[in-house]
């Protein structure tokens, strides 16, 4: 095995002011996923358009089957995109790629997956777990270079170590995910996915892995994606948030925006079903339930994906934006 | 107060692996009262589920109960062996709704098929109940008989005709209720209903106890189905679980455990494997159906949310004893367990944005060594030099609170309680308000 460290010959995804102005750093055009089961093609997304910061955490949050994992798929490239461009770093990523590109881009791109338990090789001890990216890649001058990168890595997730001779099944659940996030930042991303990191994990537990990607976003300027299908989890870490349903994104807003002006009916069933620890609030509010064909979308009114104010996006047609619009006033009056 | 279900007095459980002995739970003392929602929270390897799988004698082969009772209807529990006994109790007066609904339906049998064998089964005559048949049958024939020889010519064709006019409007009867409120039958199946309602007049005129038909099964099952609100529950009737969603499986098995109308409903992490507006729904569906059919719900989860929902009285576990025991009121509102309030404070509903989200350090203890003292005292902020010493014992703080806490004794320090938890109806309140806005705005646009 050579242990040269391996370096690239041109850093495409490097960035300059002039490239990428606006500093998006994902950019999603016209994007459609779509899986062939046999000979018919089921359309999971379609013409989605999403534009990720840079340094930002976006919180993505829908219902199991609304294919808010397939698009985190997707950028990574898990999941082939049918048409429409992924851009990271205003370079093409979606389609075929250049091999040297491929590589390249996942260096910058990782994730972290749901189940701690299902995503660690159980026959592999976490030395080789966690550098299993960096050997990949051969992102290391010598094996000392590379059990330090480890080291270090392991104490900034909390765990110690010694650890590294371990085996997965030693550990539990949230050291687990740890692992996992350890083994994520390793390589020193740029962009992190979080599919569900914390959903397989105990409510007391929770807190230390939300606490952990936060503090990687802060020290790293690290960008994050983090799909959940719990409001009140992403609230907490996120700075914007996209609601999506059914493939189809329906509201995006700052965190705090979303919360304060509601205004898709599915973001305000999300927010609804939050259940909250309170026995006098919970037994009394009602849930909401989200009914799509409440819509009553024609033709010649179709919907669309506008900003309805200043970096709050949601999903309507004409007559229904009129109504959002009068909603927002009547919230704003009230403050 | 309502009277007592189930009773569990000192449980002490343990297991057995490779030669050593763990244990589990230690000490438990709890009673249940009927028809109320008593939720037991506490984070996974606390015992929780082993705990109520002691109720239903569904215990893994190596593990073993070294003291105390569980009386349920009069009946220690503990003190079942046989499989036989279990049969009377388990799904029948008990049932269970596991956190995966995969993996308690089987793949390889359609929905309806595993609910109509849950409802045949357990309409199974007893033994007792055939043997008593056989000997009323044999003396029916006899007096039948003797009846007919005692008749004229014309008297017995009377007889017999009145008799085979009973039958057919019977028939006719059970036929009808078969069909009540379906559509679609086939030609087919109208064959078989017919069959089985000519089967059950016979059984009726003979007064045989006879199981539960096929097609009674069915229309029974559409019942259910219906009951638990899976739309198009005829044609999904001969569906096979991997088509159905998560959510959709989840109804399932609640319909299943309806189907022997239990007196006491375990729910095990039922919605862990659920997204929140699946687990909204199925913890609405639950609460109804506990409306209709009177039952006792004992609830198992990690999560307090889902808790404040559901429960009247709520027990906090760790380590497999019970450290705090309350109303719903005493647990959310005057917490004294460190535990709880450590419980409480790691709700992300609860975090404010420039303030890190509270954990709780370090690991549940192991089962496998003796634990001396608090089990909690390791991660406890709040622990004091005796919980390495000795465990505490249950202080009572009110009527129905408990709790099990060194820090209540007369002789202990003042301590204060942690930040969240004296601000935690504001917190409360602060999370619903920005939850729960949407519902007045709703309202008005109506």
């Amino acid at each position: 095995m050579k242990n040269k460290q391996w370096k690239p010959s041109v850093d495409e995804f490097a960035v300059s002011q002039a490239q990428n102005p606006d500093d998006v750093i994902v950019k999603m055009r016209d994007v459609k996923i779509s899986f062939k089961i046999g000979s018919v093609e089921r359309v999971i997304i379609n013409h989605l358009n999403l534009d990720i910061n840079r340094g930002e955490i976006l919180g993505l949050v829908g219902e199991s089957g609304s294919g808010k994992t397939t698009l985190g798929r997707a950028i990574i490239r898990i999941n082939p995109v049918r048409s429409g461009t992924i851009t990271y770093n205003n370079v093409v990523i979606s389609g075929k790629l250049p091999r040297e590109r491929e590589k390249l881009l996942k260096t910058k791109i990782q994730m972290i997956f749901q189940d701690p338990s299902a995503s660690l090789n159980e026959r592999a001890n976490i030395d080789y777990v966690v550098s299993e990216g960096l050997r990949a890649y051969h992102m290391y001058e010598n094996e000392e270079d590379r059990l330090e990168k480890v080291t270090e890595i392991m104490k900034k997730v909390g765990l110690r170590p010694e650890y590294l001779s371990r085996y997965p099944h030693e550990f539990s659940g949230g050291q687990r995910q740890r692992i996992g996030i350890a083994r994520c930042m390793v390589m020193n991303p740029e962009f992190v996915i979080a599919d569900e990191p914390i959903s397989a994990l105990d409510m007391s537990i929770r807190a230390q892995v939300l606490n952990l990607i936060k503090d990687f976003q802060k020290s790293n300027n690290l960008t994050v994606l983090f799909i959940a299908h719990d409001l009140s989890v992403v609230k907490y870490i996120s700075d914007r948030i996209a609601v999506i349903y059914a493939g189809k994104l329906v509201e995006l807003a700052p965190a705090e925006r979303l919360f304060e002006a509601p205004l898709h009916p599915y973001t305000k069933a999300l927010l609804s079903a939050v259940p909250i620890p309170d026995p006098q609030i919970e037994k009394k509010k009602k849930i909401i339930v989200y009914d799509p064909t409440m819509h009553h979308y024609t033709e010649e009114d179709v919907p669309d994906f506008i900003e309805i104010e200043p970096g709050h996006f949601v999903r309507a047609n004409k007559r229904e934006t009129a109504l959002y619009l009068e909603e927002l006033k009547r919230l704003g009056g009230e403050k | 107060m309502a009277e007592k279900v189930i009773e569990v007095r000192n449980l002490s459980l343990g297991f057995v692996t490779r030669g050593k002995k763990s244990h589990v739970l230690r000490d438990i003392n709890l009673d249940i009262y009927e028809g109320e929602t008593f939720a037991i929270v506490g984070e996974s390897g606390s015992g929780k589920s082993v705990f109520t799988k002691t109720f239903t004698g569904m215990l893994d082969a190596n593990g073993f109960i070294s003291s105390g009772s569980v009386i349920f209807e009069g009946q220690d529990l503990v003190k079942f062996k046989k499989d036989e006994q279990w049969l009377k109790i388990r799904g029948k007066k008990i049932a269970t709704i596991f956190q995966d609904p995969m993996t308690s339906l089987n793949p390889l049998f359609s929905i309806g098929y595993q609910i109509s064998e849950v409802l045949k089964l357990h309409s199974k005559p007893t033994k007792q109940e055939l043997k008593e048949y056989k000997i009323k049958h044999a003396q029916d024939v006899k007096e039948e008989q003797e009846k007919l020889a005692n008749m004229s010519e014309e008297e017995k064709k009377a007889y017999l005709d009145k008799k085979a006019a009973e039958f057919d409007s019977l028939t006719k009867k059970y036929y009808e209720d078969m069909t009540f409120e379906r559509s679609h039958i086939s030609r087919l199946e109208s064959i078989r209903i017919m069959k089985d309602a000519k089967k059950r007049a016979k059984a009726k005129m003979e007064g045989r106890p006879i199981a539960m038909t096929s097609m009674e099964a069915k229309r029974e099952a559409i019942s259910l189905l219906k009951k638990v609100k899976i739309p198009n529950a005829e044609s999904r009737y001969k569906d096979y679980p991997f088509q159905y969603s998560g959510g959709m499986r989840q109804r399932v098995v609640i319909a299943i455990a309806l189907a022997c109308h239990p007196k006491v409903l375990i729910c095990d992490e039922p919605t862990t494997a659920l997204d929140v507006t699946v687990q909204s729904q199925i913890i609405q569906l639950i609460k109804e159906l506990q409306e209709e059919y009177h039952w006792t719900t004992v609830f198992i989860t990690h999560d307090l949310g889902v808790v404040a929902n559901v429960a009247d009285r709520i027990a906090v576990m760790y380590g497999g004893q019970i450290v705090e025991y309350g109303t719903v009121e005493d647990i959310f509102y005057r917490p004294e367990h460190p535990y709880t309030w450590a419980l409480l404070s790691s709700l992300p509903q609860l975090g404010s944005k420039d303030e890190p989200l509270s954990y709780i350090p370090g690991n549940p203890p192991s089962f496998m060594n003796e634990i001396i003292g608090d089990p909690f005292a390791e991660r406890n902020n709040y622990a004091l030099q005796i919980d390495f010493i000795s465990n505490p014992p249950m202080f009572q703080i009110s009527e129905t609170h408990y709790a099990k806490t060194w820090l209540l004794d007369p002789r202990a320090p003042k301590v204060e309680k942690p930040k969240v938890i004296v601000e935690l109806r504001e917190r409360m309140e602060k999370a619903a308000k920005e939850l729960l806005r949407q519902e007045g705005d709703i309202n008005n646009e109506e």
